[in-house]
């Protein structure tokens, strides 16, 4: 053997994988910079924001992500005070409300202006909503106008003429409002993208009033009315915008820019946040919760979040037709230790499907955690010890925190009252189809409320309700939730709600699990950052300083 | 050759419209729409949605206006990202993943056929079981483990280089290129050690020994040649499959490629999106499997003769 | 069980080449390592029902995860479930996975590929051309709808990844036998008028075994750590029940928290698969046709 000799011939094969490596070194040579000092200094907050948006279509778009870039580019009739979260002035500079609560007039604020010039005025809205309800738009979030008078039946096709719904343009600063009845959030409601204004010559320069296909969205095409305009969007890497000098209150807003990174990957979120490249992160994995809480709790921060996390019945399948199973198997889960041990992240159990102190109103009924209760309860519906009962399926979304969850609960249903379960994931749009066809027996699910208001919990079980899919139905229920949307003081609606969640918690539809917290790794340096229980975070107020 | 080559063009396109023609009704069959939600729509929205999209068409025609529209090389927009169009965001996201898995093949081509020479030149030696010990563990370490582990030690510990991007921050480019390149390195080594004894035995190596060429010569000239045969065959679906698999290290440091839009593609129902880069990805695959073809034919003097 | 029809040609060549190789793997002793630690793997897996310290099911929830200590010699998880447990009911799993799916794969790539080179012209362009459509089609989808139409069971798993790993074996095999048959011992074969399955059986695969070893030991990894992503789909395993793959991905969340949570399952996968790795080289040099008559 001449092993030398062989040598010789192949160590030219090492010298050319240096000569690549240092290609790829060379090609990326430069000096390192960190986005968070970098960030400090030129007042640009480089933010982690879930996953790529659909788009930036107010009247298209669905999701939170998007509602995070969207709600710097536009602005609504009113805005929402970072704080609490109260309808402040927006796009409009006041408004009245008729004795009735029907009729709302609102006051355009004088020189607001688009971010191309344009003043900002009564028919902007007045086209936008009739954009949002054009058939041909499809628009997800149409629903949110059908308070209006006659919008469903415009939607619907039952009448043409728009005019007839209830959205006028007295003239360029007065624009009036007429619902079909008393709609005591409709002011929160206007904070919502899905009612923000949008440029009228822009949309027409790139398509029709309902081209949901249309490049008006893209850097460059953008004109908005919000505190910044967009910069740039590069797909799955980032969305920049920069502060609009045309904005009403561009004086207040101390941010030079935002950087939005769609960050798929929550471990890899953690780490990009760990190495200074964010301000910001959109969540945080579990098991780091501990961490930071233990390590640098400057860095972490936890708020309530008006969400809750539970688990649904199929009541028209055996055996949870029969209301004691469910209760029971409600009254056996140990909640407590599930948001200790397994969420960690401050969550609160939920013994109660509205999460307590929204807008004042907390759950009076509870479900006990009462092992023994529960035996009886399952001994009454013909299944003493868990005799007899079926193994039962309970079905989850492929990720790890629901997995974790699950896992904990299937323990927790064996040895307290002898119940087995079989978990089954599957993947998101899979899950959805077996939620909507009700082809489960019980079903993770969460529910964030849309605006801040138990309506928009509770209205979800009423018989037939779009998002009720446990198929349970109370009459008595029904009603009192049709009563308290028709009345309008405060105090008498909510006891309206009270009665309404004793019901759902003796007939145990669904079984809460914990309210919901917003978690985020966030540096200390980002001021005017306030927690509230929509997530919202309004940017003229947010600054960065050392 | 040039004949065999243009036959395989042709044959091409009754495969790429087979393919077409399973996803396309696959897709629709598989549990979920683009436009499901969480929160579920009024009836009546879904309607004018299914209307918008062409979705409430019987399901024949909507794949007879997908075919007509892709003989004008339309692949539609995409029914996720409202303001781009499928071909827009896979030329966009096609050069990253590209020059990713050119990195990445470079790596895997450079360190895997030299361990395995070195392995298959003396077997059962230390030359052989430290360099193949290296291609085990690199196969043990999918990219999912692998990516995390080189993020934390060469990112996070060190801080030497960035834990994510691609083109923003200098030295972004190295950790998902190796991340990406050393599974497909541990596969090119053993499949080259494995070749290479197959090819040490046979008759004309001995020949070419007993001629008293030297070692090197035999190796370069004689061995090498036969024994790459199945690394070639190898590469050809491998190289394809960069797209696929590129996916997991794309995710975890966050490369705005192609192979993200890929699965999202799926897990998202963006039916359009999902015929694209299946439509794209079935023409790299037919590319390289004739490529390693042609490669082969070359490498194996006797086959180019028939 | 990996070679079906090398074992056949063994019996009708008579005891020789078999028993040649037999005494030839008995001297590889690295091969016989591995091949003992498969074994004991084996074993442990068969048994674990019976020598499991712990339940995998069982939670402690107050213990969390633990480091190894007396009680747990390889610590707990998240749950304050036992690891070493977890992993001895994870390898029944994952062996299973691993040896029958890529068997599956193995079976139908070899004849795939095969006949598909020595066949050549029309049948060969129509058979790889096959290959090529199944690369393309979009997996994800495909197991979605295998799950749909026909639920959930691990007869359904190994379907699923024998249906995609056996594409690659069948070009590899392919490109060998195009090879193979332009020498002149196929073609004096063919002139005595051998009929073409004894060729292929006697002749043709026995001189691809090394490629088919090889790429067998490459295979068995691959669809080991496959089983996690299918099970995160939804078609493998569901919780409790746990296997290596999932075990090393749940871990690898947690490295930093929880280190043990993924080094042990990985030393445990490594281990296994370097014996593979030995034996598979072992049972290559032993049982080249080539090595046997010179």
């Amino acid at each position: 053997m001449q092993k030398a000799d062989r040598f010789c011939s192949i160590h030219k094969l090492p010298v050319f994988f240096i000569l690549i490596l240092s290609l790829i070194f060379a090609s990326c040579g430069g000096e390192s910079k960190n986005n968070v000092t970098e960030g400090i200094k030129d007042q640009i907050l480089h933010m982690g924001n879930g996953t790529e948006p659909q788009g930036l279509d107010p009247h298209v778009v669905t999701g939170v992500q998007e509602f995070n870039i969207i709600v710097a580019l536009l602005e609504g009739l009113v805005a929402e005070d970072p704080k609490t979260l109260e309808p402040i002035p927006g796009a409009a500079e006041s408004w009245t409300v008729s004795d009735d609560l029907k009729t709302y007039v609102f006051k355009m604020r004088k020189g607001a202006k688009w971010s191309n010039g344009d003043p900002v005025t009564a028919q902007d809205f007045v086209y936008s909503w009739k954009r949002l309800i054009s058939p041909g738009l499809a628009a997800e979030y149409a629903y949110q106008l059908f308070y209006l008078k006659n919008a469903e039946k415009y939607y619907k096709g039952e009448i043409e003429d728009f005019n007839e719904v209830g959205v006028k343009a007295v003239d360029d600063s007065t624009l009036e409002v007429e619902l079909n009845y008393p709609v005591p959030f409709f002011l929160s409601l206007l904070s919502h993208h899905s009612l923000f204004p949008v440029h009228r010559a822009t949309i027409e320069k790139f398509g029709d009033i309902d081209s949901r296909v249309s490049k008006w969205t893209l850097p460059g095409n953008f004109v908005g009315n919000g505190p910044f305009v967009l910069k740039t969007w590069e797909l799955n890497k980032i969305i920049t915008v920069e502060k609009n000098p045309l904005y009403w209150n561009a004086d207040i807003v101390r941010l030079n820019g935002i950087h939005f990174y769609p960050t798929d990957n929550e471990q890899t979120e953690e780490r990009m946040f760990r190495s200074g490249q964010l301000h910001l992160t959109s969540t945080v994995p579990i098991d780091k919760i501990e961490v930071y809480n233990e390590k640098s709790p400057e860095l972490i921060r936890t708020y309530p979040y008006l969400g809750t996390y539970y688990y649904m019945f199929n009541t028209l399948r055996k055996p949870f037709d029969d209301p004691k199973v469910r209760r029971a198997l409600a009254m056996s889960i140990d909640r407590r230790q599930i948001v200790e041990r397994i969420t960690k992240g401050g969550q609160m159990p939920a013994y109660a499907f509205t999460p307590p102190n929204t807008m004042g109103y907390t759950p009076e009924a509870a479900i006990p955690f009462d092992i023994e209760g529960a035996k009886k309860l399952l001994a009454e519906a013909g299944y003493p010890e868990g005799k007899g009962l079926p193994e039962c399926e309970l079905l989850y979304n492929t990720l790890d925190a629901h997995r974790k969850i699950a896992v904990a609960i299937q323990q927790m249903w064996k040895n307290s009252v002898n119940v087995n379960i079989t978990l089954v994931n599957q993947d998101w749009k899979v899950f959805l189809d077996s939620q909507r066809t009700q082809n489960f027996l019980i079903s993770r699910a969460s529910w964030i409320g849309d605006y801040p208001d138990p309506n928009t919990f509770l209205d979800m079980w009423v018989t037939d309700g779009g998002n009720n899919h446990t198929g349970w139905s109370n009459k008595e229920y029904d009603s009192l939730i049709a009563k308290a949307a028709q009345t309008i003081g405060q105090k008498k609606r909510y006891e309206y709600f009270q009665r309404a969640e004793k019901i759902l918690t003796e007939e145990v539809p669904i079984l809460p699990i914990y309210t919901y917290t917003k978690i985020s790794l966030i540096r200390p340096e980002v001021k005017g950052w306030y927690p509230n229980v929509l997530d919202h975070h309004p940017y003229q107020y947010v600054y960065l300083e050392k | 050759m040039f004949k065999i080559i243009l036959n395989r063009i042709l044959i091409a396109i009754p495969v790429l419209l087979i393919v077409i023609t399973v996803t396309f009704f696959f897709i629709r069959m598989a549990p979920g729409g683009p436009f499901d939600t969480e929160k579920v729509l009024p009836p009546e929205i879904t309607k004018n949605l299914n209307k918008y999209y062409n979705l409430d068409k019987p399901v024949f025609l909507q794949y007879t206006d997908y075919l007509k529209n892709l003989t004008h090389g339309d692949f539609g927009p995409s029914f996720r990202h409202s303001n781009r169009t499928v071909s827009e965001m896979i030329f966009t996201g096609l050069p990253i993943t590209f020059e990713l898995g050119v990195y990445a093949i470079l790596i895997a081509i450079c360190i895997g056929i030299f361990a395995g020479l070195l392995a298959a030149l003396s077997p059962n030696s230390m030359q052989d079981y430290i360099p193949m010990s290296f291609a085990m563990t690199g196969i043990c370490m999918p990219s999912f483990l692998l990516g995390p582990v080189l993020v934390l030690i060469f990112g996070i510990w060190f801080d030497l280089l960035p834990v994510s991007g691609w083109n923003t921050l200098p030295g972004d480019k190295i950790l998902p290129s190796i991340t990406l390149g050393a599974t497909y390195a541990a596969y090119v080594a053993r499949l080259t050690r494995g070749g290479m004894l197959e090819v040490m035995y046979q008759d004309f190596i001995r020949t070419a020994r007993a001629k008293g060429l030297p070692e090197a010569m035999v190796v370069m000239r004689h061995a090498l040649r036969g024994g790459l045969l199945p690394v070639v065959s190898f590469l050809g679906p491998a190289i394809a499959g960069l797209l696929a698999g590129s996916f997991v290290v794309e995710t975890i440091f966050q490369v705005p490629g192609l192979g993200r839009f890929y699965i999202k593609a799926a897990f998202d129902r963006d039916y359009t999106m999902i015929l694209g880069t299946t439509i794209f990805y079935s023409a790299l695959i037919i590319f390289f499997n004739l490529f390693s073809d042609i490669l082969t034919s070359w490498l194996d003097p006797r086959l180019r003769e028939h | 069980m990996k070679l079906p029809s090398v074992k056949k040609i063994g019996i009708e060549k008579g005891t020789s080449l078999w028993s040649n190789s037999w005494y030839r793997l008995k001297k590889n002793r690295l091969a016989m390592v591995g091949l003992f630690i498969l074994c004991f793997m084996v074993l442990i897996a068969l048994l674990t029902p019976w020598i499991a310290p712990y339940s995998y099911e069982v939670q402690d929830l107050n213990l969390g995860a633990a480091p190894p200590s007396a009680e747990h010699w390889l610590g707990t998880d998240i749950f304050g479930r036992d690891l070493l447990t977890r992993i001895m009911y994870g390898s029944r799993i994952s062996l299973a996975v691993g040896f029958l799916a890529t068997a599956v794969s193995l079976i139908i790539g070899v004849a795939w590929g095969t006949i598909s080179g020595f066949s050549g012209g029309r049948v060969d362009m129509t058979m790889m051309r096959i290959v090529d459509i199944l690369y393309a089609l979009p997996f994800i989808i495909f197991v979605i709808l295998l799950m749909v139409v026909f639920g959930r069971n691990l007869f359904l798993l190994f379907m699923a990844i024998g249906a995609i790993e056996w594409l690659t074996m069948a070009r590899i095999i392919r490109g060998q036998v195009l090879s193979i048959r332009e020498k002149e011992y196929i073609d004096s074969a063919i002139m005595t008028g051998i009929s073409k399955w004894r060729i292929i059986t006697r002749h043709v695969i026995p001189n691809t075994i090394g490629p088919i070893i090889v790429y067998t030991t490459l295979t068995i990894p691959s669809v080991i750590l496959l089983e996690s992503f299918l099970s995160f789909l939804g078609l493998g395993i569901q919780p409790p029940m746990s296997s290596w793959g999932l075990l090393i991905s749940y871990g690898v969340e947690t490295m930093e928290e929880y280190p043990w949570l993924l080094i042990f399952p990985g030393v445990v996968l490594s281990v296994t698969l370097f014996s593979l790795n030995f034996l598979g080289d072992g049972l290559r040099d032993a049982l080249d046709p080539k090595s046997t008559t010179r």
